[in-house]
């Protein structure tokens, strides 16, 4: 297996050495702002340049979040901490928000971007806007298939696109499209979107219909993803790198996973299942990447860890307990120092074994105080062989991975001439490495003499030279021509020069992955300019014009109430009308028809008063369908815009296109990068306060150029919060909770 | 098929028109997705007349009318304060 890339997670400094050291290709952190994890311990910026260091000395990578909106009171400090992170060599960015991509193409193009997950890019006409921002990689939804990543690549492969794709692989998944999920930002005033999620889909909730309690549990709650399995089919796809999620999980969990998923996929024998199953994990699912349903990834009966299951108990003697061994996938044997639990209901009590009377392949009798009983299901929550083995990883640790041929002369005034020369590979799409030479020339200062006692010999040359100690480099060629006969030089010379030019060695490899010093000049002379002229933006434009109103509907008969009021648009969003794709598209074409006929009523359409809403996270294939039925409309004379919301769409149609809610739209950047990308009207965020709102329109009045874009908000209805892969169409949120407090904002 | 939740609580402005004036944005948007036709022109209603440059109409007045006939309890989202886990927005 070649799966080019494993990406783990590190919420500090320990974990990220742990995750490098376990196997790690490349570590994805965060600073201490801009990360969609703001209550993890995260990274400061001395620690970032230190981990950046660690990786690149490791062969490894860093990728840093700045994955979360920001409004454009931060654009500022969002452009300096870029710049930053561009001057100290961190290897990618992950980005969500469309201003800071806009703002990256043009002030730091040589800052490699990666779209998050949080943008929802699936579809093709999404990977050419990538290709046109600069990005070089999409990290996609949790919800896509190992089938679709696989017409995504070959229809790449086929117009010649070169873009890295990034898949989940293990660890939580979400239950709302992410980026599209608003539930605790609505309820809790805790954005996911600013790396706050108060993780309402982790609590219990009593679902009513009509007051009828119809369902109870953890309604929201999904199982963890693990695609151990199905690595051939995630490789085969053309997925270049797997990313493990965790970055609020500790050490001992990422390097379990790490330790594990660098074994899977390097084809290695062993028990990496089990130790799997044995750190945190609410139940494995294949996951929707793996084609699984809705159904197959939610987790309703618990969001917490048990452990892997070891049997019942079968007798209870006083405190001596018999535990028979039921597990049919894993062979298990207790040790002492292992953690266990006894399931019983719905409560799990746990102990570290600290006795062991008796164990066989097929029971365990053990002594614990704990009030249990006969029947309990006993959980292997804690090994301690697997978290001793993690302990390997724990300390810093510089891997010989570098080859560096060495070639020695001697200068006509005797003085060491040495050739070092060295590669650096990368791995890259199709097996396509990227290499880059090294080589420099090195002449001591030292100088050999003709030797009183025991002249030095090539084999203690060759001893001495062959010492790397803890760098990146072993010695893989060392040739040695021409050494004058009976000359000598101290040991302690040969090391220093050892150490020298493994020091030029080693620099020459930090500074690989940093920008050139021109360019770092360049860029920095760029940012200035900007930030200068921003923080020249403050007049703050009168409005004039008169403020429309415009609505979503989602059925003729509210249009047709509606028609004698002053509508500005309406955004006919009948999607929740049908059951399927099919039915949709059966009807869409006379509904359209119909509305369009109560919109104009006979007159000329001058204003595209009617605009279609395409649901969320449609195919290639539905885009096909809806552009053709559109575009047979027009026609027949009627023209009708579009409006959805990932940002490559506008292409795709030659009538006016809208940006809906989704695009997430926080910052007069993103406005305007969408704008360039054919979109003529926004929905702004609705998370955005009236300060930030007014802050982005004064803005936009300053780097719109001479295209505009109609901006809108939002003022009134009951506000979609999530939307998701499912069997249900929709649902009121009257569910909330019972037993978790979700809080509101009442005014 | 994918599904949508909508939250129970219903987002709602009409008493802060000034304010959304005062952003400059050009159209505000009442989403009227998954209520009665019957509600939702009610509701749409009472905006055009809050909306009206020459508005005269007392806009506590209008939003009591919305409490009347909603079932949703009525917030203002981050509108007025922004989101609370944050200092400032």
């Amino acid at each position: 297996m070649t799966l080019p890339e494993l990406l783990a997670p590190a919420g500090d400094y320990d974990i990220l050495v742990t995750a490098i050291n376990a196997g790690a290709d490349a570590v994805y952190i965060s600073g201490e702002r801009f990360g969609a994890r703001a209550f993890a311990k995260n990274f400061t910026l001395e620690e970032i340049e230190k981990s950046v260091e660690y990786a690149h000395l490791n062969g490894a990578k860093i990728h840093v979040t700045v994955n979360t909106l920001i409004n454009n009171f931060e654009v500022v400090d969002v452009v300096k901490y870029l710049f930053y992170l561009y001057k100290v060599g961190v290897d990618a960015v992950i980005v969500q928000d469309l201003g800071i991509i806009e703002l990256i193409k043009n002030l730091i193009p040589g800052l490699e971007v990666h779209a998050s997950t949080q943008m929802t890019l699936s579809d093709y006409d999404c990977i050419l806007w990538a290709v046109e921002n600069n990005i070089s990689r999409i990290v996609l939804p949790r919800e896509i298939s190992v089938d679709k990543i696989a017409e995504m690549s070959k229809k790449m492969q086929e117009s010649n696109i070169t873009m890295e794709l990034e898949a989940f692989g293990h660890g939580a998944l979400c239950y709302c499209f992410s980026g599209n999920c608003y539930i605790s930002s609505y309820n809790s005033g805790r954005s996911g979107n600013r790396g706050a999620c108060a993780q309402p889909c982790r609590k219990q909730y009593k679902l009513k219909y009509k007051n009828y309690n119809v369902g109870n549990g953890y309604l929201l709650s999904t199982h963890d993803l693990a695609v151990y399995k199905g690595l051939d089919k995630i490789e085969d796809a053309g997925v270049f790198s797997l990313k493990l999620e965790g970055r609020m999980k500790s050490a001992d969990y990422v390097g379990t996973i790490t330790n594990a998923y660098r074994h899977l996929i390097d084809g290695d024998e062993g028990d990496y299942e089990k130790d799997l199953s044995l750190v945190f994990n609410r139940q494995f699912t294949d996951g929707y990447i793996l084609n699984q349903k809705p159904g197959q990834v939610l987790g309703r009966e618990s969001s917490g860890h048990e452990g892997v299951y070891i049997g019942r108990i079968t007798e209870k003697k006083g405190d001596l307990i018999t535990i028979a061994k039921e597990n049919e996938e894993f062979k298990i044997n207790l040790d002492i120092g292992d953690g266990i639990g006894f399931k019983y209901k719905d409560k799990i009590k746990g102990i570290y074994i600290d006795n062991i009377k008796e164990q066989t392949d097929e029971y365990i009798k053990l002594e614990t105080t704990r009030n249990v009983r006969e029947g309990d299901k006993v959980l292997l929550s804690y090994s301690k062989s697997t978290h001793d083995n993690l302990k390997k990883f724990k300390s810093e640790t510089i891997k010989q991975n570098i080859p560096l041929d060495l070639d020695i002369k001697w200068t006509e005034d005797l003085r060491l001439n040495i050739n070092a020369k060295f590669k650096i590979v990368e791995k890259g799409i199709n097996n396509e490495n990227k290499e880059e030479e090294f080589s420099f020339r090195y002449i001591s200062q030292t100088k050999f003499e003709p030797a009183q006692k025991r002249p030095v010999s090539i084999e203690d040359i060759e001893k001495q030279m062959l010492k790397t100690g803890s760098t990146s480099f072993y010695i893989n060629n060392l040739t040695i021509n021409g050494m004058p006969e009976n000359s000598f030089v101290p040991i302690g010379k040969l090391n220093k020069i050892r150490r020298t030019i493994l020091d030029k060695a080693t620099e020459l490899l930090l500074n690989y992955y940093k920008p050139d010093k021109k360019e770092v000049r360049a860029t920095n002379k760029r940012i200035s300019q900007f930030v200068k002229e921003y923080k020249s933006y403050t007049d703050i434009p009168v409005r004039n014009e008169k403020l429309n109103l415009s609505i979503f509907a989602d059925n003729l008969e509210l249009i047709k109430m509606t028609s004698k009021l002053p509508i500005h648009k309406y955004f006919f969003d009948p999607s929740f009308s049908y059951y399927g794709q099919e039915e949709y598209f059966n009807n869409i074409k006379d509904l359209l028809k119909e509305a369009y006929s109560i919109v104009y009523k006979g007159k000329e359409n001058v204003d595209d008063k009617l605009v279609l809403v395409l649901s969320s996270f449609v195919s290639d294939e539905e885009i096909e369908r809806i552009s053709a039925i559109i575009e047979e409309l027009e026609e027949e004379g009627m023209r009708i815009p579009i409006m959805y919301d990932t940002p490559g769409i506008a292409k795709s149609f030659k009538n006016k296109v809208y940006g809906n809610h989704n695009l997430n739209v926080w910052n007069s950047y993103n406005v305007k990068n969408l704008s360039d990308a054919g979109f003529k009207s926004i929905i702004l965020s609705s998370e955005l306060s009236h300060t930030e709102i007014k802050e982005l329109v004064s803005k936009y009045q300053f780097i719109k150029g001479n295209e505009d874009v109609d901006l809108n908000i939002i003022i009134q209805g009951n506000l979609e919060v999530m939307s998701r892969n499912s069997n249900i169409k929709w649902c009121l949120i009257t569910i909330c909770t019972v037993i978790s407090s979700i809080r509101t904002v009442y005014v | 098929m994918h599904s949508h939740f909508i939250n129970k609580d219903c987002l709602c402005l009409i008493d802060e028109v000034e304010l959304i004036k005062d952003t400059g944005v050009n159209s505000c948007i009442i989403d009227c997705r998954f209520s009665s036709p019957q509600y939702s022109s009610t509701i749409v209603s009472l905006y055009s007349q809050a909306l009206k440059e020459d508005n005269t109409y007392d806009l506590n007045l209008l939003k009591e009318q919305i409490k009347n006939i909603t079932l949703s309890r009525l917030n203002k989202g981050n509108f007025i304060n922004g989101r609370l886990h944050e200092k400032s927005c």
